[in-house]
């Protein structure tokens, strides 16, 4: 799994079609189950929470389980005063965390700034197994 | 040693400080500045919540949620003071010394063995708010500012992952 976060238009979408030759898709909750590249996962996050079916915790555990080597490409939308509408708020803090789980699962995470990458964490895979 | 920790909000920060104290405290009670003031069930909800991330964790807890020269600390403490944007919320909004912010946490750094200090980049959202908003944001970046020109050590968490921007990692 890789994750690939920055600031709203930084980047990620031509960084994953043009560096790494993949085509990202914005994604259902169902969806991101299968795609190799999801695109915009903020707003997957945000189907998720207006369908209310599973909590975060579960969702994680499904896509971890069912697409262990997917491209999720991330907005960073933390870095602003406390949202005025708690469905906001839940919404931010929900996105936050669910960046946090994937970065501990990934193997590569890249930041874009400017459209610049910056690797900030990357882990050897062991080709031996 | 005296840390900034900075980052968005939910980016795992006080994860990251909290073990970073502990470290620095080596088997001592970590002092942990707790500067929020609760009004409702959300903020209950957070309180409950870093309460339970502590859990099992050596902590002296003190509350302060403004004036922090009212405090004296232990001899060779390691303090955690999480966070400054409530600091300056509750000292701008609570009539406190919102001028005097900086001076109290630069003051309180020069009484503690080690100082953590936690605070949150709030100024990336370009939405155009009130004047009073506006004010606070402008007065949050100036102490953020002066705060990591005092310490050592900036550290900023991106999905939980702590890039040094400031001094050598620790």
């Amino acid at each position: 799994m890789k994750l690939i976060i920055g600031g709203r238009n930084c980047g990620q979408i031509e960084y994953a079609r043009g560096v790494m030759g993949l085509s990202p898709a914005c994604c259902s909750v169902e969806e991101s189950y299968h795609a190799s590249c999801i695109a915009d996962f903020h707003d997957t996050l945000k189907s998720l929470l207006s369908e209310g079916v599973l909590s975060l915790d579960e969702y994680l555990g499904n896509l971890f389980q069912k697409n262990p080597n997917a491209m999720i490409l991330c907005d960073e939308v933390g870095m602003g005063i406390i949202p005025l509408h708690r469905e906001d708020r839940v919404w931010r803090e929900m996105v936050g965390r669910a960046c946090c789980a994937i970065a501990l699962q990934a193997d590569e995470v890249i930041r874009l700034v400017c459209g610049v990458p910056q690797v900030i964490k990357k882990t050897e895979k062991n080709i031996n197994g | 040693m005296k840390i900034l920790v900075t980052g968005g909000s939910k980016c795992g920060k006080s994860t990251f400080a909290e073990n970073l104290a502990q470290r620095m405290a080596n088997g001592s009670p970590v002092t942990y500045i707790a500067t929020m003031q609760v009004v409702d069930a959300e903020d209950l909800a957070v309180v409950a919540r870093h309460k339970k991330q502590r859990e099992g964790q050596n902590y002296q807890v003190i509350e302060q949620q403004k004036n922090l020269s009212a405090l004296t600390l232990e001899k060779d403490a390691t303090v955690l003071l999480e966070d400054i944007p409530n600091l300056l919320a509750n000292e701008m909004f609570l009539d406190g010394c919102p001028d005097k912010v900086e001076e109290s946490l630069m003051a309180l750094s020069e009484t503690a063995r080690h100082i953590v200090f936690v605070t949150n980049e709030v100024g990336s959202d370009g939405f155009p708010y009130d004047e009073d908003t506006l004010r606070y944001l402008s007065r949050i970046s100036q102490v953020n500012r002066a705060i990591a020109q005092h310490c050592e050590h900036v550290v900023e968490v991106v999905c939980g992952i702590p890039l040094y921007i400031k001094g050598a990692p620790v």
